[in-house]
């Protein structure tokens, strides 16, 4: 069956990392010989790795934890970074899009990736501090983060049925096994890490599964029981709607997306070339938008200049576009891709 | 007609505008359909019915639309200074001429109900998330036309959330759902002290740099989809007094 989940590729994918070194800031009294070396998680975000930056420089300034909770951000090169877009998916952006002007210096390389930390001025006008929703724990990158999760689900499903089902427990154990997996990938023994890592993938998969995975299963009794909602899609093939997957062409510029059926009209896999047309039809040359073969022959010239890139990784642009979903989506399980044209 | 035309000689300057018109007409229609009452079953051809159904629906509330809106012109008027903050004059200037055909073509309510919306990018410090307008997103400025279209919007009060006067309004499909918050902040003339929670769909909870338009897409309005279940983008807001 082409639905299961090469469980080797989940885990590589959970365990990516990506050298951060973090510097405080001038403004903020920061110096070249403090710099905080991580291993960060591609899966995960910013404010996970927040208690052992603070941690670190508290003890090197001699500054109390206090002092250094209030408002933080990072930047790179003079921009605000995202901290509700995964480390991964920033980094992708960064190495693979093209940059402005004044961010185009040859300093602070992306590999390692030297970011700067700040503990004032806070950008409000670039990023938002947190997500006008009540917040029980008051953890905005929490919150935010099962908002995402409701958010793909109901692209896939039309419902965040699947989501709100789940047992408050394993609702949390989401978020906490991301948490948990961030504070493990910095552990210094590389070995019992990984197998940390590992170790939480599962559990991390054992919930998300009945997120992601459901769909055959549940299409299936839906098509038995002729159950009115969600189902009933056209050919009855469709193991969802639609395919949660955004598409960055750049950090400067709106993302794309769109609503992708996994399988096309005729119960074929909708290859990420196909998917890209339906995405960014305009950065596609206009010969081949009409062009509904697989097309890797005629638009090989297409091909060369056109990439498109997750987890660090680029991905064959005839990838079937729901083999991708179920493997290189994020932890909030959309798939980010950033697309580059050289 | 001659309103179409002049609306494809905008749009077609470059000929890979020229598929996007199409979703821009087809938009445009599903634009129309989330008026109609039984939802999104009816596809395009509405565009005479829409006019019709919203004369209907404009009636009864006319007098009051009216008042507002001359309230809200002057302070538009007021407020055009903090405009020129926004520094996009490009993108400014083709939201103005989509906002100016949209008008003809809807006529008074939606004339009237943009000015209401206006003031969303006029919010305190304006729209914190329209700080693209880079070089080098302005030569992608072919993706921002489309979408300088109109979604319409209906809040629904739940909880202890006052319920609007006006609940239906519409916003450019361009911009941030911060706007969105921003502008339903000062409709209910919240302090910085009150929270405003605001779903869609009563499912989620999107992030404020997201483009209403990606969101408006999501509900499944695409006739590759089945039509979502409830008509239009539905938000729920809820206010809480601290």
């Amino acid at each position: 069956m082409n639905d299961e989940v090469d469980t080797e590729i989940t885990r590589q994918v959970w365990s990516g990392r990506v050298p951060l070194t973090i510097r405080l800031a001038d403004a903020d009294g920061g110096s070249e010989e403090e710099a905080l070396n991580v291993l960060a998680l591609r899966c995960a975000y910013l404010p996970l790795y927040m208690p052992l930056i603070r941690a670190h420089f508290a003890a090197i300034r001699s500054r109390s934890e206090a002092e250094l909770a209030a408002e933080w951000w990072f930047s790179w090169r003079g921009i605000p970074l995202k901290w509700h877009y995964p480390i991964g998916l920033l980094h992708d952006l960064f190495t693979h899009s093209s940059l402005p002007s004044s961010a185009a210096s040859k300093q602070d390389p992306t590999n390692p990736w030297r970011i700067t930390l700040h503990f004032s001025a806070f950008p409000a006008d670039k990023i938002f501090r947190s997500l006008p929703t009540p917040t029980l724990a008051n953890d905005p990158p929490r919150d935010f983060y099962m908002n995402s999760l409701k958010e793909s689900d109901f692209i896939r499903n039309m419902s965040v049925k699947k989501t709100m089902s789940l047992s408050k427990p394993d609702q949390t154990l989401l978020w906490d096994t991301l948490a948990e997996s961030a504070g493990a990938s910095t552990d210094s023994d590389l070995q019992r890490s990984h197998a940390k890592l590992v170790e939480l993938h599962d559990t991390f998969w054992s919930v998300d599964a009945k997120l992601m995975m459901g769909n055959v299963a549940a299409a299936a009794v839906e098509s038995d029981e002729t159950s009115v909602g969600t189902g009933g899609l056209a050919g009855g093939n469709h193991l969802c709607r639609s395919v949660a997957v955004r598409c960055y062409s750049g950090w400067d510029k709106p993302l794309f997306q769109e609503l992708i059926s996994p399988k096309n009209s005729s119960g074929a896999d909708v290859t990420l070339l196909e998917a890209l047309r339906i995405l960014a039809p305009d950065l596609i040359p206009a010969a081949s938008t009409s062009n509904d073969m697989e097309g890797t022959h005629e638009d090989g010239s297409l091909l060369d200049t056109v990439k498109l890139i997750s987890h660090g990784v680029e991905i064959p642009l005839d990838t079937p576009i729901a083999w991708l979903a179920r493997h290189f989506s994020y932890p909030d399980n959309f798939l980010h891709l950033v697309l580059c044209i050289s | 007609m001659a309103k179409a035309s002049k609306k494809t000689g905008t749009l077609t300057r470059t000929p890979e505008a020229k598929n996007k018109l199409t979703s821009v007409k087809t938009s445009i229609a599903k634009d129309s359909a989330s008026k109609d009452k039984s939802g999104w079953k009816a596809k395009g051809n509405l565009t005479k019915q829409k006019t019709e159904n919203l004369i209907d629906e404009l009636d009864a509330s006319l007098p009051r639309l009216i008042a507002s809106i001359s309230k809200n012109k002057e302070k538009l008027k007021r407020e055009s200074g903090a405009f020129g903050v926004l520094s996009r004059p490009k993108n400014e200037e083709v939201m103005r001429r989509n906002e100016e055909r949209q008008r003809t073509e809807d006529g008074l309510e939606d004339a009237m109900k943009l000015i209401a919306m206006q003031k969303s990018p006029t919010t305190e410090k304006g729209d914190p998330f329209l700080d693209q307008d880079t070089p080098s997103n302005r030569n992608h400025l072919i993706y921002t036309i489309p979408y300088a279209i109109v979604v319409v919007v209906r809040f629904r009060a739940t909880g202890s959330a006052p319920i609007l006067k006006q609940s239906i309004f519409k916003i450019t499909a361009s911009q941030r759902f911060q706007a969105v918050i921003g502008f339903l902040r000062k409709e209910l003339a919240l302090g910085p002290g009150d929270s405003l929670f605001l779903y869609i769909n009563s499912a989620f909870a999107p992030a404020p740099d997201e483009v209403v338009a990606t969101l408006f897409k999501q509900l499944g309005a695409d006739r590759n989809f089945p039509p979502a279940p409830l008509s239009s983008t539905t938000h729920i807001a809820r206010k809480q007094h601290e």
